[in-house]
């Protein structure tokens, strides 16, 4: 009975079924849920899409169920959000748990159902749009001006609890351009532009996004006309003064690398290496301070009576301004270079030209070992006991290559000079002079500087020594040889003074020839023919090989500038002496003074330049 | 001069030290309260900080795992097994959140965090036995247990500064999903790390949360 009424009833629903399709009617098409956020994490929405009505009225229907649970619940809001949608309110809003929704589709035909949709509140969340966005030119007046977007968060987003997070992002164009600036604003709720254009209109929009959720919509579209007068000097300002900047830099660079060295020079001038006269390592490295004390100069102290038997007679100075004797000191042989300008009035007073190096007395040691083989060192010795007549005492150094004067005092009261090659004349070799020493000489200084002279041309020999009159003596008295013989009277000096000495006259240089050097380490000297100076010739005559000489300078030329002695017989013009075989002797000097003899044979002649070369190749 | 410069400026080192003593003599005399709220708020910030950042890294870790195993899985099968966490009893909206006490939220994030410890270590010590190793899955997870270690370190020092004691936070939820995890099938293999996933990621998320909250319930109320 039952199964009849069954199939019946099945057989008519059949039937209307049948008649409905063949009206062209059919259930309603399957709805889709498309959408399903909240706006604040508080509250839902889904949306569907309607599938095809089949002609007929349809009613949607969304159910769902929460997982974990059974209980199936139809949607509490179908209005609130519009059309085809469902809003759970708060209260039907749990978060985190799953929601497992379904629309239904009903309509006369049947019912259609829509695919599950599986919703976590936590994971929907969609805020709407900032809202009252304001945009402002603001011109600070310390900086440059910038256009001012502000908003706030939209209504429904708790962020005061810190229940929702947002983070907002600006985007911006002017009317013309085609791609939108993006700007991330953080989670402030201003934003400030800096780089814009003057006289264009600026479109802006805001939109935001909650922390672990999605972006919303962009706001509503705003738009501010820039001005056209606004100043943006700022930044050209700035790209002016780095193109400057940089332009600056380059000719810098370009002048540094071109001219390098110069400039270098000429910012950083090379340091002078300490120069002390009459300095010797060396015999500081010995031990033997005496030999050191007296490579200053001073020997012993107080120093001895045998003074005066030092002095020469007279000290000629060659004025001439040519020759100078040039301080061909090196680092390691202080030396005592006895640099002497010889002023040379007359023609034919001698040029002697000592530049030599200074050659020690044995009691120096080092190179000057073998005192009694090389004569020099005596007369060195002399001299420095002539010196060490005058008290010695030990002035600080005062190293200068310019012009040093020798001081030498003379009867106390005066005091001679040695001067050195004068700075503007001649450049000054050797960068050592021995030390200061102030000297006074207790007894006549010519007939001392005679004496000295007489073996002086071995003297010329001899470094220069500095000698500065240190206090009172400052004054110095400037001897001058005048000639040769020079007035014994007078207080001679080889004068150099620092500044150029007007007086001195040029003179021609003459050259002389070794003739020999006796056991008084006495340089003879001959004179010269200028037309021959051949180096072989022989004196002419024994009496001209007495003549002794004194070593004024040494020229820059390498040329030892001598002044015949006074003393001597003839008086020969003096002459410069050109280096010969005697360059064997005069090698002596150089390389190993301490085996050297001065043994001159013939007629040999003394370059003193040579002699300095090797000096000065001692000593370095 | 210099020595002249040596004494100013010696005076000065003892003038701005006798100042700084000043200060810090005056600090340590401030009440216990006041100690409190001072570090509370920067413990906050940095638990927030790092939960955002875990929660973060576990989303990225899910995601990419999900991506490689979408086809495998059942959702809904996922879904219908309920987190080990779910015990525990957490606010679902956000008026049952303010409702809560700071020292309550505390405890509910470190019962969260506590539960998670076990898992995760079991996690990464399978996932070699994955078909697939998404790309930095090793790396992510390692980061993800570091940070909540980090968090729960944080998490009981604000505790003991707002009185809590340790027995207070002793619980957490036991896991007991081994097995699956241990299982040879695939499926139950895959379908066990996504359960894992899910649940993670739900959790984090809660986690960041309430301590977002707090931490805007902390500073309003010193503010006040």
């Amino acid at each position: 009975m039952q199964e009849n009424v069954t199939r019946a009833v099945v057989f008519t629903l059949l039937l209307c079924l049948n008649i409905r399709l063949l009206n062209g009617e059919s259930p309603p098409g399957k709805p889709v849920i498309f959408k399903c956020s909240s706006p604040e994490k508080e509250t839902f929405t889904c949306w569907w899409k309607p599938g095809a009505n089949g002609g007929l009225p349809t009613n949607y229907t969304l159910t769902y169920y929460k997982e974990g649970e059974d209980t199936i619940y139809e949607c509490p809001d179908y209005n609130t959000s519009g059309p085809n949608s469902c809003y759970f309110s708060k209260k039907f809003t749990s978060l985190w748990s799953v929601y497992i929704i379904r629309v239904y589709a009903t309509n006369k035909m049947g019912i259609s159902a829509s695919d599950e949709r599986l919703v976590d509140v936590a994971y929907i969340v969609e805020p709407n749009p900032p809202k009252n966005v304001t945009l402002e030119i603001q011109q600070p007046e310390d900086g440059k001006p910038y256009l001012w977007i502000k908003w706030v968060p939209p209504t429904l987003a708790d962020t005061a609890s810190g229940w929702l997070l947002l983070q907002y992002e600006v985007r911006l164009k002017h009317e013309k351009a085609v791609e939108w600036e993006i700007y991330f604003a953080g989670q402030q709720t201003n934003f400030k532009v800096l780089s814009f254009y003057p006289g264009y209109k600026y479109l802006v929009h805001v939109r935001c996004k909650p922390d672990h959720g999605l972006w919303s919509k962009w706001s509503e579209e705003h738009s501010i006309e820039i001005p056209s007068d606004l100043n943006m000097n700022d930044e050209t300002t700035w790209i002016f003064v780095a193109i400057l900047s940089a332009v600056i830099c380059l000719v810098m660079v370009w002048a540094v690398a071109f001219k390098g060295y110069r400039m270098m020079t000429c910012i950083l001038p090379p340091v002078p290496g300490p120069k002390i006269k009459g300095f010797d390592t060396r015999l500081l490295e010995t031990g033997k301070t005496e030999e050191f004390l007296t490579a200053f100069g001073c020997q012993g102290f107080p120093p001895t009576s045998d003074c005066e038997d030092l002095l020469v007679e007279f000290l000629e100075v060659n004025d001439s301004e040519d020759q100078q004797l040039m301080p061909s000191f090196s680092k390691k042989y202080p030396g005592q270079g006895v640099k002497f300008r010889h002023p040379d009035r007359d023609n034919d007073s001698g040029h002697g030209s000592c530049d030599s190096p200074s050659l020690l007395s044995e009691k120096c040691g080092g190179p000057w070992a073998n005192p009694r083989t090389f004569h020099i060192p005596k007369v060195i010795e002399k001299l420095e006991n002539l010196e060490a007549n005058i008290t010695c005492t030990w002035d600080p150094l005062n190293i200068s290559t310019e012009g040093k004067i020798f001081n030498f005092h003379t009867n106390g009261s005066r005091s001679s000079t040695w001067p050195l090659p004068q700075p503007s004349q001649h450049k000054p070799r050797s960068p050592y002079h021995s030390t200061a020493e102030v000297c006074k000489l207790p007894m006549g200084p010519k007939a001392a500087l005679a004496t000295v002279l007489d073996k002086s041309v071995k003297d010329a020999l001899k470094f220069s020594k500095s000698i500065e009159i240190g206090g009172e003596e400052k004054a110095v008295k400037k001897m001058e040889v005048e000639s040769f013989p020079a007035k014994t009277e007078q207080d001679t000096a080889w004068l150099l003074p620092q500044e150029k000495t007007p007086f001195i006259p040029e003179k021609t240089l003459d050259y002389v020839e070794i003739h020999k050097v006796n056991k008084d380490g006495a340089l003879s000297l001959t004179p010269k023919q200028k037309n021959s100076i051949d180096q072989t010739e022989k004196p002419q005559a024994s009496e001209i090989s007495k003549e002794y000489v004194k070593v004024v300078r040494v020229t820059d030329n390498n040329i030892l500038v001598l002044v015949p002695d006074p003393r001597a017989q003839n008086k020969e013009a003096p002459r410069s002496l050109q280096q010969n075989q005697a360059e064997k002797d005069t090698s002596c000097f150089t390389a190993t003074p301490s085996n050297c003899r001065l043994h001159l044979g013939g007629s040999d002649y003394l370059d003193p330049a040579s002699l300095t070369h090797s000096f000065h190749g001692q000593f370095e | 001069m210099n020595a002249k410069a040596r004494g100013s400026l010696l005076m000065v080192l003892l003038m701005s030290s006798l100042l700084l003593w000043k200060n810090v003599a005056s600090l340590s005399h401030c009440t216990a309260k006041l100690a409190h709220q001072t570090t509370l708020p920067r413990l906050l910030e940095h638990a927030t900080i790092l939960s955002d950042s875990i929660h973060v890294l576990t989303s990225e870790l899910c995601h990419d795992f999900t991506t490689l195993y979408s086809q495998d899985t059942d959702i809904f099968s996922v879904l219908r097994k309920r987190c080990h966490t779910a015990s525990i009893t957490t606010p679902s909206d956000k008026e049952e959140i303010l409702k809560m006490k700071e020292k309550d939220l505390i405890i509910l994030v470190i019962y969260l965090m506590r539960s998670w410890d076990d898992p995760l270590s079991h996690l990464m010590a399978q996932a070699v036995h994955l078909p697939e190793v998404p790309l930095n899955f090793m790396e992510k997870s390692q980061s993800i247990q570091e940070k909540i270690q980090q968090l729960l370190e944080g998490l009981k020092t604000m505790a003991r500064q707002l009185g809590l004691q340790v027995t207070d936070y002793v619980d957490y939820a036991v896991w007991t999903e081994l097995a699956p995890l241990n299982s040879d099938k695939g499926k139950d293999f895959t379908d066990a790390f996504h359960h894992l996933c899910h649940c993670l990621l739900r959790d984090t998320y809660k986690v960041d949360s309430f301590l977002k909250v707090l931490k805007a319930y902390v500073s309003h109320d010193r503010h006040k």
